[in-house]
């Protein structure tokens, strides 16, 4: 008797020669086993005698293209971390452009420009612009931003991350704000941003209709990711994450990209803090 | 150093920050990348385009890496799921492959007739295999991965992969047409 071994038919099949000659005639005298056995046999030669599936150099040096192309901007996010002696970026630009920025955020509020709550049709041109602004603070959220914890429809919770200050003082906490005019604040900020590349006028005055604007703090000790509704539109984002391009001075005279977050100590006194974009160092800080 | 060491030299360098590194990870692994998404979607143009999101995935999730298997395993295994994922998608929205003849000979086998001719048949006879069982056939026979390397790459037990492989072939060897249909085993 034989039993219909796949394991030994394999084996035999792969040129193995250490099983007993008994089995290699056990399986020839089974017809089903010696058809299974050529079968593999045919399979592997086949498989094993295949050409090499190679790129060309032409699909190789595309694959490379293509990649600058469809990682560009977060490539450029993805900076080679600075050594030390070629740190001598000035920071000025990129505090004066997160100044301004804070400035709205402060100011709009103020202004009472908020009253514009059910203008839902300016939203998507607002959310394509804030899109475009936040684009690689969208490519970081969105996988994540499921985390966030729900909240009432126009409620903001703000969560509090804690960076350690550059000169070793006093910790600071993100500005914490249970002010209903963030959203569109947040959508300003991001039309400001916007604004720096490209169209200044297209939707800097866009009011959104913000049903519900969620928060939460990130695996990422600089940023705090939410999530921002309005109508059937979903706008992803990172709050307080201003990818700004300063004129640095370093060796190779590129632009280096930082990220700037806002800040607030316990007291009140509001800070601009610059992170390395990829390891969330506290590069320099502004009160 | 070890290929292995070397990958995680590398991704090390590429997450911390070196993108020189990310490019190096990407020359290094290109072609067992496009050898796999090439047999798995059996269309040169679909499997440069899985090759290319196989390697976006590696861009933004290469930190998700832990060095307890191999990289390559890891790679091989997100590669299958970009795999599935285009597969998927043709499913829903299928497009006709390309006539094989008008593929590119492969200019890097050593005969590039032989790649012409010989490549339709294998990957025609690949289509006629069911995208598991081709999956590890590929992996086993094709990339010369042992069982237990791929029973990791597939997440499944090493038992699941070795009856795959064993189904696969024969499927293989009834699609190249060469081999009438093996009978019902009768035990004698």
């Amino acid at each position: 008797m034989h039993d219909h071994d796949p394991d030994l038919i394999m084996a035999l099949a792969e040129g193995a020669t250490d099983l007993p000659e008994a089995v290699g005639a056990a399986i020839g005298s089974c017809d089903a086993c010696a058809a299974d056995l050529a079968a593999q046999q045919l399979a592997i030669a086949a498989l094993r005698t295949a050409p090499r599936a190679g790129l060309t150099e032409l699909e190789s040096a595309r694959l490379l293209r293509n990649l600058d192309t469809a990682l560009g901007h977060q490539r450029a996010m993805a900076t080679t971390p600075i050594a030390p002696e070629r740190r001598r970026i000035s920071w000025a630009p990129a505090f004066g452009i997160a100044a301004v920025v804070l400035a709205l955020v402060l100011v709009v509020p103020a202004l009472d420009l908020l009253g514009g709550g059910d203008d839902a049709g300016d939203f998507q041109g607002a959310l394509s612009t804030a899109t475009t602004a936040a684009a690689a603070a969208e490519e970081r959220s969105t996988a994540d931003v499921a985390a966030a914890p729900e909240a009432a429809g126009g409620d903001f919770s703000a969560a509090a991350t804690t960076v350690p200050a550059a000169d070793g003082g006093s910790s600071l906490t993100n500005a914490e704000s249970a002010d209903a005019a963030l959203p569109l604040t947040l959508v300003r900020l991001r039309s400001l941003i916007a604004a720096e590349g490209d169209d200044p006028d297209k939707t800097r005055d866009s009011v959104a209709a913000v049903a519900s604007l969620t928060q939460a703090t990130t695996t990422d000790a600089c940023l705090t990711e939410g999530r921002l509704v309005a109508g059937s539109a979903t706008l992803s984002y990172t709050l307080g994450v201003l990818p700004i391009v300063t004129t640095g001075d370093d060796e190779a005279g590129d632009p280096q990209l930082v990220t700037v977050t806002v800040h607030q100590l316990a007291s009140g006194e509001l800070w601009l803090v610059a992170h390395e974009p990829q390891t969330c160092d506290t590069l320099a800080t502004l009160p | 150093m070890t290929d292995r060491t070397i990958d995680i030299a590398m991704v090390e360098r590429y997450v911390a920050g070196d993108l020189d590194a990310f490019d190096d990870l990407v020359r290094r692994h290109q072609d067992r990348v496009f050898a796999v998404c090439l047999r798995m979607l059996r269309d040169r143009d679909a499997a440069l385009d899985a090759m290319q999101d196989t390697f976006v995935m590696l861009f933004r999730k290469a930190d998700r890496y832990k060095a307890e298997a191999a990289f390559s395993t890891w790679l091989y295994r997100v590669t299958v799921n970009v795999c599935y994922d285009h597969l998927r998608r043709r499913r829903r929205r299928p497009i006709d492959p390309l006539p094989d003849t008008t593929e590119l000979p492969d200019t890097r086998t050593e005969d590039a007739y032989a790649a012409v001719e010989v490549r339709p048949a294998i990957e025609e006879a690949l289509a006629g295999v069911s995208v598991e069982f081709r999956a590890a056939v590929v992996l086993v026979d094709l990339q010369g991965l042992s069982l237990e390397t791929a029973a990791d790459v597939l997440g499944v037990p090493i038992g699941t992969v070795k009856s795959r492989v064993f189904r696969g072939r024969r499927m293989l060897a009834e699609a190249l047409g060469n081999l009438r249909p093996p009978q019902r085993h009768q035990k004698g």
